[in-house]
C-alpha cells in the first residue's frame, strides 16, 4: 500500500508540472462546460423568442387583389409588408423569409362567397427561422379567415360563437427538471463521461508510454517495488485527474447554472432549470467507477505503446466508445428500459447520469450501474496489471 | 556475487543470448567484453530482473534470479544503458523517489541523498529539474539513482558510453571505489582498452556466447599473444575491429 501511495505521489508531482495535464483536467472542464451547454441553450431560446416577437418581414405579390388583406396585414405592428411583383426573387435573395402570392380576384370572388384561388406561402425551408415566421403568417391568415367568416356569419344572423362550442387551454405537468433536462439530459451525460476519459489522457499516456519514451520504466521496474502496486499507484494517479476534471466541470456547471438562470418552457409560463447539489453529488459517485474503469482502461491501451504519440493514436477510438452510445441515449427520446439495459457498460452510466439530471433515477437502476460498472473496473484493472507482468508489452521494440 | 550459468534469451527465432556462463566476485570489477550485438545489454537486462531468461539460471547475492526476483532487484544497483530520468523532476526527486520505492525510510534515506550529492558532485544542480541537464549531469542522477538503497552489486551497461573525458574518467574512479569498498562490480564495454584498465577479470561475449574468460593476462597466456587486443582478434575474428576505441 505504501509504495501505491509513494508512486501515486510522484505521478501527481510530475503531472502537475506538465502543462498539457492542466490543460486537460482543469481548465478544458472550466471553460467548455459552460460554454458547450448554457451557450447554445440559451441562443437557441433567445432565437425562438427573437422569430416569436420580431417583426417579420413578408413579401406579397398580387395585392391588389386583396387590398382589405393588405390592410389587415398591415395593421399588424409586427409585421411588414413589401408588395413586389417577384415574390422568389426577393425570397432567392434573402431580402425576407417569407413570400405571399395572391391569386386575382381574391377579394372579388370571397365578397361573392365563390371559392377563391389559393393563396400561396412561398420559403425556403431548409432556412432555420422560416418554420417560426411561417407560423406566424399563417395564424395571420387564419385570423382574417375567421373574419371573413364572422361577417357572413353576420350577415345571417347566426351567433359565431356556434362554431366555437368550447375552447382548449393547456397545463405542462413536466418539472422544471423535465423541460430543462430534455435538452441538457442528452449533453451532460456525455461530457461527465467523456471528461472521465479525456481527464486523465495525459497523465495516463504519460505514466505508460511516456514512461517508455523517456527509457525510465526500466529502471523504475529494476526497483524492488511490486509491480501491482506500482501499477495500482499509476491507476490511482490517473484516476484522480479524471476525477477532478469531471468535478471541476460538474462544479463549473452549477456556477454556469447560478449566473445564467436556464429559462425553459417560454410558452406555457417559464420555470427555471438548475442542478441541485445532491444531484451533482450523485452523478460524482456515478462517476467513479467511469473513471476507474477509464483508467485502467487507459493505462493498459498505453502501455502497449512505444511512444506518446502512438499513445494517442490508441486512446482516439475510445472516445468514440463515449460518443456512441451517448448518442444512442440521445436518439431515443423518452428511452425507459428495463433494468438490465442499465447493466451495459458506457452505455448504462449514460442513462443514469441522463435520469439524474432529468430527476427521475432509481436507486435500484443507480445500484445496478454502480455494481456493474465497479465490474467493470476491476476486470479493466485486472487487465491493466496483466499487461504490466508482459515482457513483449513493457520492453516492445 | 553473481554466478551465471548458461544462460539464454530468445525473442523469438533470434537467439540474443545463447549460452553464457562466467563469474563476478566481491571486491572486483568484471568486464563483460565484445563487439555491438554479442549480448551483453540482454545478458544484463537478465539479471536486473527485466528479461526472463528462456534457460539456464543464475544467482546474485545467494538469490536465484528466477526464484526470488524481488530480493536480487533488491541487492543490485543498475545503471541502463540508456539511462532515463523524469525531465519534470529535480535531481534530488529522484533520489528520493527511488529511494522510497526500495523501502527506506525517511531519515536514512535523506542522509543518503545528501551523501550521493556530495560523491557524485551534483550539488549544484540538485535542485533543478532534469530536463535540460548535459549527458553527464544526468549519468550522475541515473548513477545516484542505481546507488541510493547502497547495494553490494552494480550492473553498469556502458557506463562511459558517450560522455566526454573528465565524465568518464570520474565513473572509471568511481568503478575503482566500489570495488575497494569490496562490491561486485559488473560492468559491460565494447572499448578493449577500458577492460584492461578497469577489470581484474573479463568475460568475452561473442554471438552470444562466452569466448573465453579470466584476468587480462590469463587471456593473453591461454592465446599465446602478446596483447589483449591480439588475444580478442584470435577469439572473435573480424568483429573486433570495432572494439578498438
Amino acid at each position: 500500500m505504501k509504495i501505491m501511495f509513494i508512486v501515486w505521489f510522484k505521478e501527481m508531482l510530475d503531472t502537475l508540472r506538465d502543462r498539457r495535464t492542466l490543460w486537460a483536467m482543469v481548465l478544458g472542464p472550466v471553460l467548455i462546460m459552460p460554454l458547450f451547454i448554457i451557450l447554445p441553450q440559451k441562443l437557441m431560446t433567445d432565437q425562438f423568442e427573437k422569430q416569436e416577437s420580431a417583426v417579420i418581414t413578408v413579401a406579397v405579390s398580387g395585392g391588389e387583389h386583396a387590398p382589405g388583406l393588405m390592410a389587415f396585414l398591415r395593421s399588424d405592428p409586427t409585421i411588414k409588408v413589401i408588395e413586389s411583383e417577384d415574390v422568389e426573387l426577393l425570397l432567392r435573395e434573402e431580402k425576407t423569409l417569407v413570400g405571399l402570392s395572391i391569386p386575382e380576384n381574391f377579394e372579388a370572388d370571397l365578397a361573392q362567397e365563390k371559392q377563391p384561388g389559393q393563396i400561396v406561402i412561398l420559403s425556403d425551408q431548409s432556412k432555420m427561422t422560416v418554420s417560426v415566421q411561417m407560423a406566424r403568417v399563417e395564424t395571420l391568415l387564419m385570423a382574417y379567415a375567421q373574419g371573413v367568416v364572422a361577417q357572413r356569419m353576420a350577415v345571417r344572423g347566426v351567433d359565431v360563437t356556434l362554431l366555437a362550442p368550447f375552447e382548449t387551454g393547456h397545463e405542462n405537468l413536466a418539472t422544471p427538471q423535465q423541460m430543462g433536462g430534455a435538452f441538457l439530459a442528452m449533453m451532460l451525460p456525455m461530457f461527465v463521461i467523456l471528461w472521465g476519459l479525456v481527464g486523465g489522457m495525459y497523465t495516463a499516456i504519460d505514466v505508460t508510454a511516456g514512461e517508455k519514451e523517456r527509457l525510465t520504466l526500466e529502471p523504475l521496474l529494476m526497483t524492488s517495488a511490486g509491480r501491482v502496486q506500482v501499477v495500482s499507484g499509476k491507476l490511482l494517479a490517473v484516476i484522480t485527474t479524471s476525477l477532478a476534471a469531471i468535478t471541476l466541470a460538474t462544479a463549473s456547471m452549477l456556477v454556469a447554472f447560478m449566473i445564467v438562470p436556464l429559462e425553459v418552457g417560454a410558452t406555457d409560463g417559464a420555470v427555471t432549470y438548475t442542478v441541485s447539489m445532491q444531484t451533482a453529488l450523485l452523478v460524482l459517485l456515478a462517476a467513479l467507477p467511469i473513471a476507474l474503469m477509464f483508467g485502467a482502461l487507459e493505462i493498459a491501451v498505453c502501455l502497449f505503446a512505444r511512444s506518446f504519440k502512438e499513445a494517442q493514436n490508441y486512446i482516439v477510438p475510445l472516445q468514440f466508445v463515449v460518443i456512441i452510445p451517448a448518442m444512442a441515449v440521445m436518439l431515443i427520446p423518452d428511452f425507459s428500459p428495463g433494468l438490465p439495459v442499465y447493466a451495459i457498460p458506457i452505455f448504462g452510466s449514460n442513462l443514469i447520469l441522463r435520469d439524474l439530471f432529468l430527476g427521475t433515477a432509481g436507486g435500484l437502476e443507480f445500484g445496478v450501474v454502480l455494481a456493474s460498472s465497479a465490474l467493470y473496473a476491476a476486470i479493466g484493472l485486472v487487465f491493466a496489471v496483466w499487461q504490466f507482468h508482459r515482457e513483449q508489452v513493457l520492453f516492445r521494440t | 556475487m553473481i554466478e551465471v550459468d548458461n544462460l539464454a534469451k530468445h525473442f523469438g527465432t533470434v537467439h540474443a543470448v545463447k549460452s553464457v556462463s562466467f563469474e563476478a566476485r566481491d571486491g572486483e570489477v568484471t568486464g563483460l567484453l565484445g563487439p555491438n550485438g554479442a549480448g551483453k545489454t540482454t545478458t544484463l537486462r537478465m539479471l536486473a530482473t527485466v528479461l526472463r531468461p528462456t534457460s539456464g539460471r543464475a544467482v546474485v547475492d545467494g538469490h536465484d534470479l528466477l526464484g526470488a526476483p524481488e530480493k536480487v532487484r533488491a541487492a543490485i544497483g543498475v545503471l541502463p544503458e540508456n539511462w532515463g530520468l523524469y525531465g519534470r523532476l529535480t535531481a534530488r526527486e529522484h533520489l528520493r523517489y527511488f529511494g522510497r520505492l526500495y523501502g527506506m525510510d525517511e531519515t536514512s534515506l535523506e542522509q543518503r541523498i545528501t551523501e550521493l550529492i556530495s560523491l557524485l558532485e551534483m550539488g549544484e544542480y540538485a535542485d533543478r529539474r532534469c530536463d535540460p541537464f548535459s549527458k553527464g549531469m544526468k549519468q550522475k542522477v541515473a548513477l545516484g539513482r542505481a546507488l541510493i538503497h547502497n547495494p553490494n552489486t552494480m550492473l553498469l551497461d556502458e557506463p562511459t558510453a558517450g560522455l566526454d573525458v573528465m565524465s568518464v574518467r570520474g565513473i572509471r574512479d568511481l568503478i575503482r571505489r566500489f570495488r575497494d569498498e569490496g562490491r561486485c562490480v559488473l560492468f559491460s564495454t565494447h572499448i578493449l582498452d577500458e577492460a584492461e584498465r578497469l577489470c581484474d577479470r573479463i568475460a568475452i561475449i561473442h554471438r552470444g556466447q562466452i569466448v573465453a574468460a579470466g584476468a587480462p593476462q590469463e587471456l593473453r597466456r591461454q592465446t599465446g599473444q602478446a596483447t589483449l587486443e591480439e588475444a580478442f582478434v584470435q577469439l572473435v575474428g573480424v568483429d573486433a575491429e570495432e572494439m578498438k576505441p
